[in-house]
């Protein structure tokens, strides 16, 4: 990109896999066909906005699977990072690096160097005062596959620059005094359904109680898992309907997708169980190749594991001090 | 007794399913909701089989949101209120924009004059929306062009291509690959994430296809500019 940027910004070096700018995501829309995008960890979004001072609901560079590297072209800025607890922030010509959970001042032409670490699938960055971009239909998030949002649709590529809100005053850094990243999840829970009379008890028993298995077919609009054939009754005329965000449909070949922020707003595979929305937020810690279960409970014992998410994330959130 | 089914779809969504062969339920109920609204409901994502609300469980209970729509006078709705919109838009079947019609006409047993005026003299109704931002589904094809898609989908089907398959007629809002078999193409953007309302069309509004010659479209599409005629809106209530 040669645009003449009149702000701050941060130059992209090297884009790294996937990384992506989001927010909560694209609400409203979708009966028009607009997925709604936006992170998955929507409490780790308020985290990592709070380390560096930002309102809860700013967008954050998502970085899916291997980092960037940037170059700071702000006079002073606070930066931060929510990932495995290998991850980290390097700032490669000070030699300094921070590890997830805190927050550092970067000055002009240092050079940022994000680690996923862990080979974690998605891990975030924010920085103070937020990336100045104009929201699409509500929203900041980045939808690449309908070229929507961010940065011109886009995913970071380099020598792409990415405008920065005004960041000229000193910052006080902060940390999570015991931060820890989520341990690797191996059970997710779900509630069974939608399409509950597409698949016969058996069929949903083997579900349960097949170890999945996560491929290397991952990306914002789905996770591709195998480790067994799932039968349904649905044929190929089953009308499309709606895709809620952690259904789990059943293709044709009878290996299920997760769906995940960028699906499509409608589907017409047979979804056989939905994971619950705490649950959701722990898909970042996944690694490809690990193996995973899932586990039926209900509407009930959802809200309760809810409630306790919520309950750990304000504990986080307040403890967080200024150093 | 309830007037509808349901399924969940996980702690934060639930389909909504009409009883029996009441088919305008969802629209009446999209309609209602939309009209209406509710607090804590998060998005509305209908399709031909039920409606999909999705919903924050901190600002409403899944009962709660089960008993409002249990209570809601939903009937006829949709002809009650703004919805439906009409829409003539401007179509150019020149073979260019039409790379299908060739096969379409030896397919379907019609000369491509036919092809074309079947197409255009019909009047759509979006009855649904999704695969791309903003792309409608059109119904009613006529049943003279009923063909199944591309065995071989394009990998590049440019912004508004207007194609066929089955029952349907569709849009692309954007580039995009696509199976469907290409009738014409419109020079409007149907979709531009620029504009405040960035998605002309709605579920439930009925469309027209004026057509328009090759200079036309060209005129109209290498000058970016759209005169007030080229697309009308009609509101029922006005």
């Amino acid at each position: 990109m040669t645009d003449i940027q009149k702000g701050p910004f941060l130059r992209v070096v090297s884009g790294g896999q996937t990384t992506s700018l989001q927010d909560r995501g694209r609400f409203g829309f979708q009966d028009k066909g607009v997925p709604p995008s936006g992170v998955l960890n929507q409490n780790a979004m308020k985290i990592v906005n709070k380390l560096v001072g930002n309102n809860a609901e700013e967008a954050v560079l998502e970085i899916f699977l291997s980092g960037p590297i940037l170059e700071v072209n702000a006079k002073n800025a606070l930066v931060s990072l929510i990932g495995s607890n290998a991850s980290s922030i390097e700032i490669i010509n000070r030699n300094v690096k921070i590890r997830p959970g805190r927050s550092i001042n970067v000055f002009e032409k240092d050079i940022l160097k994000i680690n996923s670490g862990n080979e974690n699938l998605i891990s975030l960055f924010s920085i103070s005062g937020g990336f100045n971009v104009t929201k699409v239909l509500g929203s900041k998030s980045t939808n690449p596959s309908v070229i929507m949002g961010g940065f011109k649709g886009s995913f970071l590529e380099d020598n792409m620059n990415l405008p920065l809100n005004n960041n000229i005053h000193k910052y006080h850094e902060s940390l999570i005094p015991k931060f820890k990243s989520h341990d690797q999840v191996k059970i997710f829970r779900v509630i069974i359904g939608p399409h509950v009379d597409k698949f016969t008890n058996d069929e949903i028993n083997k579900f349960l109680s097949t170890s999945w298995k996560v491929t290397k077919d991952i990306n914002r609009m789905g996770i591709k898992l195998t480790g067994n054939k799932i039968n349904s009754i649905a044929g190929r005329d089953m009308l499309s309907d709606g895709n809620q965000i952690g259904s789990i449909q059943i293709t044709l070949s009878g290996e299920p997708i997760v769906l995940l922020p960028d699906r499509g707003t409608i589907g017409g595979y047979p979804k056989i169980a939905t994971i619950i929305s705490s649950d959701l937020e722990l898909i970042p810690s996944l690694k490809i190749g690990q193996k995973i279960r899932f586990e039926s409970i209900n509407i009930d014992e959802a809200k309760k594991i809810n409630i306790e998410f919520e309950r750990k994330t304000k504990k986080i959130l307040s403890s967080i001090i200024k150093i | 007794m309830k007037k509808f089914d349901f399924q969940l779809a996980g702690d934060t969504g639930i389909h909504f399913y009409p009883k029996g062969s009441n088919k305008s339920y969802i629209e009446n109920l999209l309609s209602c909701l939309r009209e209406k609204g509710s607090k804590g409901i998060v998005d509305l994502v209908p399709s031909l089989s039920n409606l999909l609300v999705v919903f924050d469980p901190t600002k409403i209970t899944l009962e709660a949101l089960i008993q409002y729509v249990d209570q809601l006078e939903i009937d006829d709705y949709k002809n009650k209120k703004k919805y439906p919109s009409s829409w003539e838009i401007p179509i150019c079947y020149d073979e260019k924009y039409g790379l299908d019609l060739q096969f379409i006409s030896d397919n379907c047993n019609l000369s491509i004059g036919e092809v074309i005026e079947t197409h255009q003299k019909q009047i759509y109704q979006v009855s649904m929306m999704g695969f791309l931002p903003g792309l409608p589904f059109l119904t009613e094809l006529d049943s003279k062009l009923k063909m199944p898609r591309r065995n071989n989908p394009r990998n590049l089907v440019a912004s508004g291509s207007v194609g066929i398959a089955i029952n349907q007629s569709v849009i692309y809002p954007q580039n995009s690959p696509g199976g469907w078999n290409l009738v014409g193409r419109t020079p409007i953007n149907i979709f531009d994430q620029r504009k405040k309302e960035a998605i002309l069309l709605s579920i439930g509004d009925y469309i027209s296809f004026k057509k328009i010659i090759r200079e036309e479209f060209e005129d109209v599409y290498e000058k970016n500019k759209i005169s007030p005629v080229m697309i009308k809106k009609i509101n029922h209530n006005d």
